[in-house]
């Protein structure tokens, strides 16, 4: 019970004194988490990237060892929810809404502006631009989230311990957990996803208001930015009350059908060879250079770029594990960690690679085949990459609606997860959280994003919680020791008996 | 007899002194030969003066001793010579070696508890080793495996004479509180057979458990604290791909301990069920 509010209160306390800096001196607070973040990156990249590689080799070999057979609960339970809804709510959760942003965004980014060794606005660069999007968003930040949910899920499912990261330490830690050491790891997790997640709506409000400026032509000012604000967290309170059984089990289906739909579309009324080209062409790429590509940092020319997209995503997908680790965890009770790992790995990863093939290739081709000017769109505004393709495309104005509903729907989905897991951490793993912990966690977040985006202090919010990513990654690699030590003793007793 | 035949590699360069306290300790044991052996290249000459002269200092202690010379690589012609020889155990006197020469040259000592299916005494002096009272406290660290049945034998010889004998066994913490809870439970109570197994024997046995991330440092630890003589340890011929790479729990114990170490592995030279193996565990078993 002391701990349960220990989390609680250090972590709000934390969060909000956070705030108040980034209120009270905005200026400090980004000098202070650029050189701080600068200096991870430069210093620890290569580790994160040693990192992310070895998760990935982990989960593979996890899943063909053994261990694959041991469920993920009692030998006897079924899986609580069916393939469709548990790969919705994985997706929602892991991707979701950065699909979205970046779908367009990031692949023509990348044909401008690729590293050094490659010239901008080449074949070469459009294919380096493809085949660094499945990179950046396929395999690896779910061998991250894998390892993360793996933990929790087994340790809490299988072994009857409360769903948290510090319940994976029981083997190395002992009764350690319940002390100081424990508590941190907890507090580090929420203070990780208290960040990523206010930096996240921020954003994403912003994406919204570009968005209905440019479908409806309402002013793109900060007003409406928080009108959008308050809206969503209305909508993701609700949606958070009802649990993960009704609300955000239905938005997440609802996002994959959706998303579905545009997919779809965009396919049939789009450039259908020249996608499936470069889609069948950028995955042999991707799997041809899978190791090369994992474990470049580019150190001789090209770091910079290695720096602000590899590293950086690398520090993201790992600040952001503890909460889709979390959340992804208490969906997949009753399923095998062969089952789980083959699906969160497989099916997550083969969607965003005919997402980037469909939206990317689709504007590549509006720009190399067509000459439309879409590089200048995205460097006027990453958030508006989207909205401008569609503008090409039949029914353009009904497509970048449907997307802006897409978004905001992508938007709750990630932050009543978030909320619910908020509360679930900070009420030492309980199932079904307190609701007042749950609206504290939704007010909380909502107003950081509102409050650090009129001071200007939100992109120094991201970093700061980008900054949480290097203890993550020890406490990651730890828990690939902590759980390969559960397995081991389990297969060992089973052995016995 | 249980360890009545050893065979004890010699260098040719060893502290006279040390080797008779080697001796002392080993009557403890009832031995009765001492079988030196000598490996060298055929180019090299051997000491003959100072294998005469711890010839003579085995044969006034009272120990029968026969000298051997062979040559070829150490630590298999220890093994195929204690093999052919029906010696008992091999014995060494340890003699400090830094990690990185260890590794570099590599060393004897691990090498033949790595190859032997036969026991290995490593002597070192112990701390509170006094030849006026013998041995006071001999620990068995106990992996709770079936090596337990083999080592027993030596713990209830009646030639083993000490007062306390301490039941150690460290293990790996269980993945939940549950699991640990009973872990620890069913240590105990395999201890407490073991206790059972051996109570006449000692004035005073006592149980510990331990949980430890390194099993090595875990028995050292508590043989100095509770000031050990002589350390009794199975191997284990199990061995995973880390052990294999790092090397044993028994490999590393007997250059970690600071007191002499038997290390008696889990199977006997001969497979379970021959002869040979027959003989030497009906030996153990009735002295």
């Amino acid at each position: 019970m002391v701990k349960k509010n220990s989390v609680f209160i250090v972590s709000l306390g934390i969060v909000l004194l956070l705030v108040g800096f980034g209120i009270h001196d905005p200026v400090f607070l980004t000098r202070a988490s650029s050189a701080l973040h600068q200096w991870i990156i430069t210093t620890f990249g290569w580790f994160y990237l040693l990192s992310t590689f070895v998760f990935l080799v982990f989960s593979i070999a996890l899943a063909f060892s053994r261990y694959g057979a041991i469920k993920l609960g009692r030998d006897f339970e079924k899986p609580q929810y069916s393939y469709f809804g548990w790969f919705s709510m994985l997706f929602a959760a892991g991707m979701g809404i950065g699909l979205i942003f970046w779908g367009v965004a990031e692949p023509v980014s990348h044909y401008m502006s690729p590293p050094g060794y490659i010239e901008g606005f080449s074949g070469e660069a459009a294919k380096f631009a493809m085949s660094r999007c499945f990179f950046h968003w396929g395999l690896h930040p779910w061998a991250v989230y894998i390892v993360m949910s793996l933990s929790i899920a087994y340790f809490s499912f299988r072994r009857g311990m409360p769903p948290l990261i510090s319940s994976c330490f029981y083997p190395l830690l002992g009764e350690k957990i319940y002390g100081v050491v424990g508590l941190t790891i907890d507090i580090l997790a929420v203070f990780a996803t208290v960040f990523g997640i206010a930096t996240s709506l921020g954003l994403g409000a912003l994406q919204i208001t570009s968005g209905l400026a440019f479908v409806f032509g309402i002013p793109d000012s900060f007003f409406v930015t928080v009108i959008v604000v308050c809206c969503v967290t209305v909508m993701f309170m609700i949606s958070s009350m009802t649990g993960l059984d009704k609300g955000i089990q239905l938005l997440s289906k609802t996002n994959i059908m959706i998303a579905f739909v545009l997919l779809v579309f965009m396919l049939v009324a789009g450039p259908t060879a020249y996608i499936f080209n470069v889609f069948t062409s950028t995955l042999g790429d991707y799997f041809s250079s899978l190791l090369s590509m994992s474990l470049t940092s580019n150190p001789f020319q090209g770091y910079e770029w290695t720096k602000n997209w590899t590293l950086f995503y690398w520090a993201w997908w790992i600040a952001w594990a503890p909460f889709v680790g979390l959340f992804v965890a208490s969906i997949s009770r009753g399923r095998t960690i062969r089952e789980f790992i083959s699906g969160a790995l497989m099916v997550p990863a083969l969607l965003t690679f005919l997402w980037f093939s469909v939206f990317g290739g689709a504007a590549l081709n509006l720009q190399i085949n067509q000459g439309v000017n879409i590089t200048a769109a995205v460097s006027n505004n990453v958030s508006t990459a989207l909205f401008v393709l569609f503008s090409h495309y039949p029914m353009g104005s009904l497509l970048s609606f449907v997307a802006v509903l897409l978004l905001i729907v992508f938007f709750v989905t990630s932050a009543d997860s978030a909320t619910y897991v908020l509360a679930m951490m900070t009420s030492g793993g309980s199932r079904n959280p307190p609701a007042g912990k749950k609206i504290v966690w939704g007010l909380t977040v909502s107003a950081t994003a509102l409050i650090l985006l009129m001071s200007g202090g939100l992109e120094s919010l991201q970093r700061m919680s980008i900054a949480a990513a290097l203890p993550l990654v020890v406490i990651m690699l730890l828990l690939v020791w902590c759980l390969l030590r559960g397995l081991m003793y389990e297969l060992k007793e089973s052995s016995k008996n | 007899m249980m360890l009545k035949n050893v065979l004890f590699p010699v260098k040719g360069n060893e502290s006279t002194a040390r080797l008779a306290d080697m001796a002392d300790f080993l009557k403890i044991f009832n031995t009765k030969t001492i079988s030196l052996l000598w490996v060298g290249s055929k180019k090299k000459e051997k000491n003959t003066g100072f294998f005469e002269e711890v010839k003579g200092l085995f044969s006034d202690l009272g120990f029968e001793t026969d000298f051997v010379q062979r040559s070829g690589a150490v630590a298999d012609q220890i093994v195929q010579y204690a093999s052919e020889s029906g010696t008992d155990f091999v014995c060494f006197v340890y003699k400090r070696k830094s990690p990185l020469k260890r590794a570099l040259l590599g060393d004897v000592v691990t090498d033949v508890i790595r190859l032997s299916n036969l026991p290995v005494f490593v002597y070192k002096r112990p701390f509170s080793f006094q030849k006026t009272r013998g041995i006071q406290t001999v620990m068995y660290a106990t992996g709770l495996s079936d090596t337990d049945i083999k080592i027993l034998g030596y713990l209830k010889h009646k030639n083993l004479k000490a007062d306390e004998l301490l039941l150690f066994h460290a293990g790996e913490r269980a993945p939940d509180p549950v699991a640990e809870a009973k872990r620890v439970e069913m240590a105990y109570a395999r201890l407490t057979e073991l206790e059972q197994q051996c109570r006449g024997t000692f004035a005073r046995i006592d149980k510990k458990e331990a949980v430890a991330v390194s099993i090595t440092r875990a028995i050292v630890s508590q043989s100095r604290s509770s000031s050990v003589d002589f350390i009794i340890a199975g191997k284990s011929d199990r061995a995973n791909a880390l052990e294999k790479m790092i090397g044993s729990t028994a490999e590393s114990l007997s250059h970690k301990s600071s007191c002499p170490v038997l290390i008696v592995p889990s199977i006997y030279e001969g497979f379970p069920g021959t002869a040979l193996s027959q003989r030497r565990e009906d030996e153990v078993c009735h002295g």
